[in-house]
């Protein structure tokens, strides 16, 4: 699977796309964790605006990735999510610790 | 007004990962003719997958030998049941697992919030299991409600 992403300064970009399921989410963890760790940021970004569906196993990718970005020090945030992924992340209360710039 | 059987539609398909996408495709087909909105289509799309995922990761543990069948009603009414079922472990506390929040699973990073969208996007939700010989969830949503 490509993984899009754009580094900026101390800030790496990562596009998610497509449908982010549990099927999806396998590789994509490996992939999002090996380069998170290579890159050693100061913020990662996870951009949802080429997302079409994310579930419960979407959910815990991204709830996963926050712990590992904080494992490096780096802080996590969602980005671009439309409003029905949007309301997937707030009803599990991910809305607490994301920024949704 | 007495509620008849208009269409359904079963499938039966192996618990792989790879087919989490084809039961979404599946809910999509049977739906298409009702020319529902992009909103409940995805809500549909999210249960079902909900509900599918958990007969592969739980269910069966990942062993893709096992069976999954989702079956799709639709009555009348406007009503629409979906019924996914597996004949894996079981689950041993249904209200205990229907919480927000309760995995059994937390190390292959689950949040225990699979059972909470399906119950949140549907009109009802029933959950009827036996250790040992599988689950069986059932989901119902009023198409005609507004
Ligand atoms: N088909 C099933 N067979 C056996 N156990 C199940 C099944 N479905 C759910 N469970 C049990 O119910 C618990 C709660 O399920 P739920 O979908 O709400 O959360 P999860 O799958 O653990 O996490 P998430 O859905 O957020 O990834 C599971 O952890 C599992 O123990
Ligand atoms: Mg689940």
């Amino acid at each position: 699977m490509d993984l899009e992403y754009k580094r900026e300064n101390d800030t790496v970009t990562f596009f998610l796309q497509g449908e982010i399921d549990h099927h999806a989410a396998q590789g994509l963890r490996q992939e999002l964790d090996r380069r998170i760790t290579a890159m050693g940021p100061e913020k990662v970004v996870l951009d949802l605006s080429k997302t079409d569906f994310l579930d419960s196993s979407g959910l815990g990718l991204i709830l996963g990735r926050v712990r590992v970005a904080e494992t490096i020090g780096a802080s996590l945030s969602v980005t671009g999510a439309n409003r029905r992924i949007r309301r997937i992340l707030e009803l599990c209360g991910a809305k607490n610790y994301l920024d949704f710039a | 007004m007495k509620r008849t059987l208009l269409r359904s539609a079963t499938v039966s398909f192996d618990a792989k990962s790879e087919n989490e996408s084809l039961s979404r495709i599946f809910v999509t087909g049977f739906v298409l003719p009702l020319g529902l909105s992009a909103e409940q289509l995805a809500d549909l799309k999210t249960v079902v997958s909900e509900a599918v995922t958990n007969c592969i990761v739980h269910a069966y543990r990942s062993d893709p030998d096992g069976r999954i069948r989702l079956s799709i009603k639709y009555y009348s009414d406007g009503l629409l049941r979906m019924t996914v079922s597996d004949r894996g472990c079981g689950i041993e506390d249904v209200k205990q697992a229907r919480e927000p929040f309760f995995t059994t699973d937390r190390e292959h990073e689950r949040c225990g919030m699979g059972f909470a969208i399906m119950e949140t996007f549907m009109n009802r939700l029933q959950v009827v299991s036996e250790v040992g010989k599988g689950t069986r969830v059932t989901m119902e949503k009023r198409l005609n409600a507004a």
